[in-house]
């Protein structure tokens, strides 16, 4: 029996989500190993899904597709179809409301659950973590895991530490034991560490989550402030942030960003597409009725290492949301920081955002008309498709607004 | 000895895996006659009509079975229906009512599988004769 003031938290998350829902569509795939990539016919991409039949082989998730027929050589690949992949989401999210009204998608294939109320409606937690996991199998053709814990961070480390390396693909993970669970990982096992943090501990002498645990908070919050203190509350298993709907309300900025298909060298082309974030980043502000006043920009190199390019940002004069106006300030910075290095990666964002119910008037501009200009431009696109208006240079070589428009999240509708 | 409430659990799986194939057979029967008619509005040099209709009558058979041994169990579908993507069907369990939400492209696949698993049984009945 559970303590009253105890949550119980689930953290559900798919296997290899896109690929077993394309084994799912169709029964041939099912004894192949398959992997769901970039753009089969072009043979270019990465991994966004493999099937455990190719992670056999050595297939991993985010490799270039490539070196995962390399490893493969009867390796299907199939293309994405990230709509289908959303609405499936969605369809589990029902799936899942009917246990708990508190559900919370972390991301396409992750969902939390405060249980809390309802678990005993369906007989004790593992029970019901076995009928959600049956009924997901049944509907969807997806086999899923659970993570267990008293709050989301718990649920978290539970389900990828621990149930997705069980057969039965759940987890308790309990505060009073996680000497004997969690403590015992490597440092890199501890949600919120990646790379870059492990070199870091490393280069301390820490090593295992345990080790993180039992420093004093005052010398992480020293060395990473803020961020320092909320690991080492992670490694004690401590987070009371609620599962809620509400989580992402607050939003901060509002950001594109476009992998090329092959390297930029020119200032010339990289602007064509910097004019096509801004583009998209002026037209989600305004559908949110936002604008912001801090742009910046983020170039990198083919190899993906920020060393080899850059990320810098500029305070305008005020707020907009306009995409002229933010390519001017976009072409400002760039002009400045660019080396004259193959970009193959170009990102724009747009922060400290206010709502955009108030209009700054200009003696030198006339704001009203082009903010009436681009609603006009919004309206065609939302009616008629993201490509049905264009600017010219988007068609020129170097353009990528048409292919993105057939395009979720930079993959294949 | 099997503990009541693990029985229970149990039955409530194979209870939910009832109601999949019921669906799954039901769309089966009806879809293959669509499929027929369909046939129909092509010409061809022969009627492919009794393999059709064949395939029809077993799945419609399955369909009934089915139903009986669901009935037995004290489970009734209510209501079934196409929302969106999704296929949604509520059903009473032993007086709970319970929804079930399908993908309709698993739904398909799924019916794909029953013909295939049809076609396969009528080849082994060949080979045994």
């Amino acid at each position: 029996m559970t303590k009253a003031n105890k949550r119980i938290i689930f953290l559900i998350d798919m296997q290899s989500f896109y690929a077993s829902i394309e084994k799912a569509a169709n029964p041939a795939l099912r004894d192949q190993p398959i992997v769901v990539a970039g753009d089969p016919e072009r043979r270019s991409g990465v991994v966004l899904a493999a099937c455990p039949i190719a992670k056999t082989y050595g297939v991993v998730t985010a490799e270039a597709l490539w070196q995962a027929q390399q490893k493969c050589r009867r390796l299907v690949v199939v293309r994405p179809r990230m709509e289908t992949y959303i609405h499936i989401s969605m369809q589990i999210t029902q799936i899942f409301e009917s246990f708990t009204d508190k559900v919370e998608p972390y991301s396409i294939d992750e969902q939390f659950l405060d249980v809390t109320g309802s678990v005993h409606l369906f007989g004790d937690v593992y029970q019901m973590a076995a009928q959600i996991r049956q009924r997901v199998w049944l509907e969807t053709g997806i086999n899923c895991r659970v993570g267990i814990g008293e709050n989301k961070v718990l649920a978290k480390m539970a389900c990828d530490n621990f149930a997705k390396k069980q057969e039965a693909g759940v987890f308790w993970l309990k505060k009073e034991e996680l000497e004997e669970t969690l403590w015992k990982l490597p440092i890199e096992k501890l949600f919120g560490v990646g790379s870059r943090m492990k070199r870091h501990f490393h280069r301390m002498g820490v090593y295992q989550i345990g080790q993180l645990a039992r420093l004093s908070p005052a010398v992480l919050t020293q060395r990473w402030g803020v961020n320092g203190e909320v690991l080492w509350r992670t490694a004690h298993g401590l987070d009371d942030s609620p599962v809620s709907l509400r989580t992402y309300d607050t939003q901060k900025g509002i950001g594109h960003h476009m992998t090329l298909p092959r390297d930029y060298h020119t200032a010339a082309e990289i602007k064509v597409v910097l004019l096509e974030l801004c583009e998209e980043v002026a037209r989600r502000a305004r559908s949110k009725e936002l604008m912001g006043s801090v742009v910046s920009v983020g170039c990198r190199g083919a190899d993906l290492d920020a060393a080899n390019g850059f990320g810098r940002q500029l305070k305008l004069e005020e707020q907009t949301n306009d995409a002229t106006t933010l390519y001017e300030a976009v072409c400002c910075l760039f002009d400045r920081h660019w080396q004259g290095t193959p970009v193959r990666s170009v990102g724009v964002n747009l922060g400290q955002l206010v709502p955009d119910n108030v209009l700054q008037l200009n003696l030198f501009t006339d704001n009203h008309r082009r903010r009436s200009l681009a609603h006009a431009m919004d309206g065609i696109r939302s009616k008629y498709g993201p490509d049905a208006i264009l600017r010219a240079t988007s068609l020129l070589g170097a353009g990528q607004a048409r292919e993105r428009a057939r395009k979720i999240g930079g993959h294949y509708k | 000895m099997i503990e009541p409430e693990e029985s229970g659990k149990e039955q409530q799986e194979q209870e939910m895996d009832l109601i999949r194939r019921f669906i799954l057979f039901g769309i089966l029967f009806r879809v293959v006659m669509v499929d027929m008619d369909s046939t129909h509005q092509v010409v061809l040099k022969l009627t492919y009509d009794s393999i059709f209709q064949e395939l029809s009558r077993w799945a419609e058979r399955q369909h009934h079975a089915i139903r009986r041994l669901l009935r037995q169990r004290g489970c009734y579908v209510v209501r079934s229906q196409k929302q969106g993507h999704a296929y949604v069907v509520q059903y009473r369990q032993r007086g709970y009512l319970r929804e079930a939400i399908y993908s309709i492209e698993i739904l398909r696949a799924e019916c794909q599988e029953l013909i295939r698993l049809w076609v396969s049984g009528y080849q082994q009945g060949e080979k045994a004769q």
